[in-house]
């Protein structure tokens, strides 16, 4: 479960820092609190990208990808998961979450 | 009796009743269903007191029952006022109380909100079928209500020279202007537009703007008049172009309407397939420069669609030049021009006296014509100020909108915009005057003095918004917490990306604020890689380009 939280707290951090919104809470609705349109999505997957080592192909992804910053988190998990096999600290770190 | 907007879903209501009118969430309402709910709602708004010319406010998201609000309110010889559900209730606050609203249709969506406006005399229509009405709020009529009226239309005494809507655009001392548009400016419009453009029954017609926005107004009744059908896209869709692509593929659109900006999200994550899009037949835009290398990709990707720059201010009615690019543009750095006049409107180009300039010339670009607003709700000074006379054209023939964009004509008779002539800009389509932005920052305690400019960040993003601003002694809010403030009183398409702190606001030579100076500084900011702007079509951030290289 810690790898998950973390994710989520790192997630909320890079919102707060990069596009400087304080999310309530990681449940928050992003879509409905209007936190999310179409640059800052762009503007987000750019960190997320850089901060996490991995690629998130815009036309892939799916609204509830998007909707709280936990669904972020565990979309960066996933991706993590898939794209970063070879890393085995990350695989050690996750594989008791997915 | 002369042409009305709501003549035309009457007349296809008689028709062809039975005919699909709008598409929405796999539910859809027919045009007998539509004309009927709205006759339905006009009796409830007269029972309810309203009368001719009383402003209905439409606290609605985009669903059936704010198109059957703005036929209900026009067939109750009333005016439409679409209010923008995302927008802070102070601000929505301010334009009610401009509108001076009879009465405000509601869902539960906008529940929230209406315990915070709608503490005076506004009644509120509640639309909602299922949901209760808050508590504290005075109610004019709920949905049964509605619905115990007849389905027949009621007598009525409008005219096409009536204002049929009133529509708030942001404004440079931080009050929002409503614009008065009549039957007969859109009509005027559609009179040109729907033959122009072949637009006809079978015709499935993108709203994608929301309803607040001018251009949204050609996507609703032009879909009426053509008795064409016409597909609401799902707000969330805007942040995914691979779901947008699939909305537009699966709804089979025949046309595309929108701002610029969501077409140039779609081309940099590449959403568009080769010959994608079998029906669609057009592509129009408006609001804002379409960035040429964006425009390439769809004209690449489309080659059997046409595509159409439109141009205009809401103050002349959805659009007043269109131009309908000949071949994909091979120069990305080329400007799509705004073409020609709409038929029934003119353009001019005119230096500080209102003479004409030559071509190839700058100047003033101001707009006459059929689609000319009677001006500002509640506000002949400011409608004196840019709506003036042409004195080559004496009479009411004679009366021009100054748009504060300026403009040349080309060589070829084709008329470029150059910029603007003021601080108001374009972000994501929306019309922005910083002086708004400025207005509610210096409302914040945390604030000595702010200031805001717009940076062009490259040919492909559109404008981002910047502030810099000086702590009020004692004072350290970060920019989150400065955000969080702001968003309680401007929209969130207004809130400055990028904030920068100054222990001093630079100042030129006539001591005023030194806006070319901020302007390097942010600029500075961002060749320094601070800045998180967006990635231009095809450029991969260091991480993803790492990754692809181990694939």
């Amino acid at each position: 479960m810690s790898a998950v939280l973390n994710l989520a707290g790192v997630v909320r951090q890079l919102i707060a820092e990069k596009l400087a919104v304080e999310v309530a809470g990681e449940d928050t609705d992003l879509l409905a609190e209007g936190v999310l349109d179409s640059v800052t999505l762009v503007q987000l997957i750019m960190h997320l990208e850089q901060t996490f080592d991995i690629r998130v192909e815009l036309a892939d992804l799916e609204i509830d990808d998007l909707r709280s910053v936990r669904s972020i988190a565990a979309l960066v998990g996933k991706l993590r998961e898939s794209q970063c096999a070879n890393d085995p600290e990350f695989a050690r770190a996750t594989a008791n979450v997915m | 009796m002369s042409r009305r907007l709501q003549d035309a879903l009457a007349s296809m209501a008689t028709r062809d009743p039975e005919k699909t009118a709008v598409v929405f969430r796999n539910q859809r309402m027919s045009y007998g269903e539509w004309d009927q709910a709205s006759n339905r709602l006009a009796r409830a708004l007269r029972n309810a007191g309203c009368a001719k010319g009383d402003r209905v406010g439409l606290l609605l998201p985009k669903c059936f029952e704010i198109l059957i609000g703005m036929f209900g309110a026009l067939k109750a010889d009333c005016i439409y006022v679409p209010l923008d559900t995302s927008s802070p209730a102070a601000r929505l606050a301010r334009i009610l109380e401009a509108a001076d609203c009879r009465c405000v249709l509601a869902l539960h969506s906008a529940a929230p909100l209406l315990a915070d406006l709608l503490r005076g005399s506004t009644k509120v229509g509640w639309m909602d079928h299922g949901a209760e009405l808050p508590e504290g709020v005075r109610v004019a009529f709920n949905w049964p209500a509605v619905q115990s009226h007849s389905p027949e239309t009621a007598p009525s005494s409008s005219t096409g020279q009536d204002v049929a809507h009133l529509l708030f655009t942001s404004g440079t001392t931080g009050a929002p202007k409503g614009v008065m548009i009549t039957h007969s400016n859109v009509l005027h419009f559609l009179d040109w537009a729907v033959p122009y453009f072949g637009i006809e029954s079978a015709d499935r017609i993108s709203a994608h703007p929301p309803f607040h926005f001018d251009l949204s107004t050609f996507d609703i009744h032009g879909t009426v008049r053509a008795g064409a059908e016409l597909h609401l896209v799902p707000p969330e869709l805007n942040l995914l172009p691979g779901r947008l692509a699939d909305f537009i593929r699966d709804s089979n659109l025949t046309q595309w309407f929108s701002v610029p900006s969501i077409l140039t999200h779609v081309a940099k994550s590449d959403a568009v397939r080769q010959n994608d899009f079998p029906s669609l037949k057009r592509l129009l835009w408006c609001g804002e420069k379409f960035p040429t290398p964006s425009l390439i990709y769809w004209m690449k990707r489309l080659p059997d669609v046409e595509f159409f720059n439109l141009y205009g201010p809401t103050e002349a009615t959805i659009a007043s030049s269109f131009y309908k690019v000949p071949a994909c543009p091979s120069d990305e750095t080329a400007e799509t021009p705004i073409g020609e006049p709409c038929a029934g409107e003119s353009l001019l180009v005119l230096d500080e006296k209102l003479h004409p300039v030559a071509p190839e010339e700058p100047g003033d670009l101001y707009i006459g014509g059929v689609g000319l607003s009677p001006g500002y709700w509640r506000d002949p000074a400011r409608t004196a100020e840019v709506f003036v006379q042409d004195p080559a054209t004496p009479g009411a023939e004679g009366r021009i909108y100054r748009t504060g964009d300026l403009a040349r004509w080309t060589k070829n008779g084709d008329l470029c915009l150059l910029g603007r002539s003021d601080s108001q800009i374009k972000s994501r389509g929306y019309r922005i005057e910083l002086g708004e932005i400025e207005a509610a920052l210096h409302s914040l305690p945390a604030i000595q003095t702010a200031a805001v400019v717009a940076i062009e960040s490259s040919a492909f993003e559109g404008t981002t918004i910047c502030c810099a601003w000086v702590p009020a002694p004692g004072r350290e809010d970060s920019p989150a917490a400065l955000r969080r403030s702001l968003s309680k009183l401007v929209p969130s398409y207004m809130i400055p990306a990028q904030w920068m702190p100054l222990e001093r606001m630079p100042l030129n030579g006539n001591g005023k604020t030194d806006r070319r100076c901020l302007k390097e500084k942010f600029l500075e900011l961002a060749a320094n890689a601070e800045l998180p702007l967006p990635r231009p079509l095809g450029v991969r951030s260091a991480a993803a380009t790492t990754q692809e290289a181990f694939q």
